[in-house]
């Protein structure tokens, strides 16, 4: 990780099950409530479908099934998180997503390897605010398509 | 939120709901009396029965927002009857006039009802009304061909969509083509089959128009303005010969009149202000509009009080709407706030923002059309909507069909026909493959079935030998050959904005992008070219 700046960064906190989860708010475009997901063929299992938002084919990810934790029937607390990141723009379905902290980068520790499954893979670090634990999201690794390619290709028909 | 944040926070809405309707219904009655005498003496001005479709449309989709449904499914009623009027499927008579102005009535005392919090009266006679009057559309009320221009006696104008014609004009339709009558089509591009037999489109929606129409409207709605509030006000117009798309003129018209009707009542100062602080009595508006690259940029800029962000920061914590905490507030923040639903600063000394819903409505159809709203502002010295829209959106003519459960759109320049077929028409060609063909006026269509091609059930693949029923196909023309493709039913044809699906993970052959319908719920448009390209493996 980088030199240790003490940098206070905004981040929107969100929960799957009872594990907090923090991502820039800086790559969030916005959040909205779970609504209208229209199911597209031929999509690896954890693409719930697309939305429209501002006009745009969105992707919902469905971020249990990423992370490879039972769905749940989506009620009124879901969010969906519309990331933008390196030109992609994203929706993350989550459990519920309502708050804004501050997270300041001394307090964000590498993650440790007992998380087992993603570890170095989804998490970027991990932070401790209020006596809560956040895992901080790697959202590049999130959005990573080459462990995808390869489902996608089987799906597909090359020409 | 506290309670009582919250509670005013939704009585606020619901304020802002009984103002704006009340202006609609205002319209409304304006309008209906200048209708009135042309009863007898069609055609109505086409721009009379716009106003009143829009009024009726704006009241339907905010009583939508706010659940006031009686309200709502009047104004739905009543908006059908002007969509025939304005397509001329129907001719406007004395019956049609009497329901309209009982129609407005009803709303405006199911509104009234509903702001004192009473039961709302009965609207099932008047929704009887309206009922009976569009059921006998198809028989006696056709209007007469449309008064101007005359076309030449050996043309038959068609003014529906050729799968919608009934029988009788279907038939017209046929005699005329047989006659070799020249025909053409109002509005509609003709089905490839109708273009065939000579068809032609006359008078096509042109797909760009000069923004100077809207502009010129403007005028108007800053005179009124002005001549009410009695400000004086300089409306400066520029780029009026600036192209845009069509549909989002029509799209439009209503934010922008928003923005100049907030910038006139909540923008400028009383002239007396003005002058107290040294500015010349005369307030300025611009309008201007210019193309930069592929999309137009529309401004909309006064010289009025500005925004007092302070204000509005104070007023958005306290709603809850921004955390107590963030110091930071961007224009973009801004902006967000102001058209937070409910955000809306009325009291007298504090002309700080509009009307909540307004500015909420203005965003919402800014972004539908995929393009994006900035806002600069300086106290004292004025403010500046910036609207940024696409030049031309994709646009095509699509059928929409329901398919093994799900709504997909077709696009049309690529339908040749849609038939009924019978059992004994579809034939078993290669069984393990499940290849069908379907034979129809000596020829002969593969057959795609999309629950198979994408896989949808999980018994796709033993399907078929269901052909015991009658079914319906849509005969495409694909790049490589024709095919039918099998479908529940046909749900409507209309134009659909393609939105292109841009993301890997929903890139997948088949599929070529995806649209809405008005509801919010995206539908996907089906890619004919790789339909017919591409047998699935099993």
């Amino acid at each position: 990780m980088a030199e240790t700046r003490n940098i206070s960064e905004p981040f929107i906190l969100f929960n799957l099950g009872s594990t907090f989860y923090g991502v820039r708010s800086q790559v969030v475009q916005q959040l909205e409530m779970v609504e209208h997901i229209t199911p597209v063929p031929d999509v690896p299992p954890f693409v719930e479908g697309i939305v429209l938002s501002r006009g745009q084919v969105i992707p919902a990810i469905n971020l249990r099934v990423r992370f490879g934790f039972d769905k749940i029937p989506y009620d009124l607390r879901a969010r969906l998180v519309i990331i933008h990141n390196d030109e992609r723009t994203v929706g993350l379905i989550v459990d519920t997503a309502r708050e804004f902290v501050d997270i300041s980068s001394d307090t964000i520790q590498p993650p440790p390897e007992t998380i087992s499954g993603l570890s170095g893979r989804y998490l970027e670090g991990v932070a401790t605010l209020d006596n809560k634990l956040i895992l901080i999201l790697n959202v590049e690794e999130v959005l990573n398509l080459v462990d995808v390619v390869e489902a996608i290709e089987e799906y597909q028909d090359l020409e | 939120m506290s309670t009582d944040a919250r509670a005013d926070f939704a009585s606020e809405f619901l304020d802002d709901y009984f103002a704006e309707c009340d202006e609609h219904l205002m319209t409304m009655r304006r309008v209906l009396l200048v209708i009135e005498p042309f009863v007898h003496q069609p055609p109505v001005d086409r721009s009379l029965l716009d106003a009143l479709f829009r009024s009726l449309h704006s009241i339907k989709g905010l009583s939508g927002m706010v659940g006031v449904s009686v309200a709502e499914e009047l104004a739905y009623q009543m908006e059908s009857y002007l969509r025939a009027l304005r397509r001329k499927q129907l001719a406007l008579t004395a019956e049609g006039m009497d329901a309209l102005i009982a129609g407005a009535r009803t709303l405006e005392s199911v509104i009234a009802a509903c702001r004192a919090q009473q039961p709302p009266p009965d609207t099932a006679p008047i929704l009887a009304q309206f009922a009976s009057i569009l059921g006998t559309s198809s028989e006696t009320q056709v209007a007469a061909e449309p008064a101007a221009p005359a076309p030449p006696a050996t043309t038959l104008t068609v003014t529906s969509t050729p799968l919608a014609l009934n029988e009788q004009e279907s038939a017209r339709l046929d005699t005329a083509l047989e006659d070799g009558m020249q025909t053409w089509c109002v509005e509609f591009t003709p089905a490839p089959a109708l273009a065939e037999r000579g068809v032609t489109v006359d008078g096509i929606r042109a797909r760009l128009q000069d923004i100077g129409t809207v502009f010129e409207r403007m005028r108007f709605v800053v005179h009124d303005l002005t001549r009410e509030s009695q400000k004086q006000v300089t409306l400066e117009l520029s780029g009026q010969e600036t192209e845009i798309d069509k549909l989002v003129v029509e799209q439009m018209m209503d934010p922008l009149m928003h923005l100049v009707r907030n910038a006139v009542s909540h923008g400028l100062e009383s002239t007396e202000e003005r002058v107290a602080q040294g500015k010349p009595p005369e307030a300025r508006i611009a309008l201007r509009a210019g193309a930069v690259g592929d999309a137009v940029l529309i401004e909309i800029e006064d010289d009025g009080q500005g925004i007092d962000t302070d204000r509005v920061l104070e007023r958005a914590r306290s709603l809850g709407l921004i955390d107590a905490a963030d110091l930071t507030l961007t224009t973009d923040t801004l902006l967000d706030i102001l058209c937070a639903p409910g955000f809306s600063t009325r009291e007298q000394a504090d002309r700080v923002s509009g009307r909540g819903v307004r500015m909420a409505v203005v965003k919402n159809a800014v972004e539908k059309l995929g393009g994006s709203l900035a806002l600069d502002t300086q106290i004292g010295q004025g403010t500046c909507f910036t609207i940024q829209l696409p030049l031309t959106l994709a646009i095509t003519d699509a059928l929409i069909v329901s398919a093994s459960g799900q709504t997909f759109a077709v696009p049309m320049p690529l339908v040749r026909e849609v038939i009924e077929v019978q059992p004994t028409q579809v034939t078993l060609v290669e069984k393990l493959a499940g290849n069908e063909i379907l034979s129809y006026r000596g020829g002969v269509w593969p057959i795609v079935r999309l629950a198979r091609y994408f896989g949808l059930t999980s018994d796709a693949a033993a399907q078929p030998d269901d052909t015991t029923e009658r079914a319906f196909y849509v005969l495409v023309v694909g790049e490589v050959k024709p095919v039918g493709i099998a479908i529940d039913r046909v749900l409507s044809q209309r134009e659909i904005v393609v939105r292109a699906t841009v993301d890997p993970l929903i890139q997948v052959p088949g599929i070529a992008g995806a649209t809405e319908l008005g509801d919010g719920r995206p539908i996907l448009i089906l890619d004919i070219a790789a339909l017919t390209r591409v047998k699935r493996k099993t």
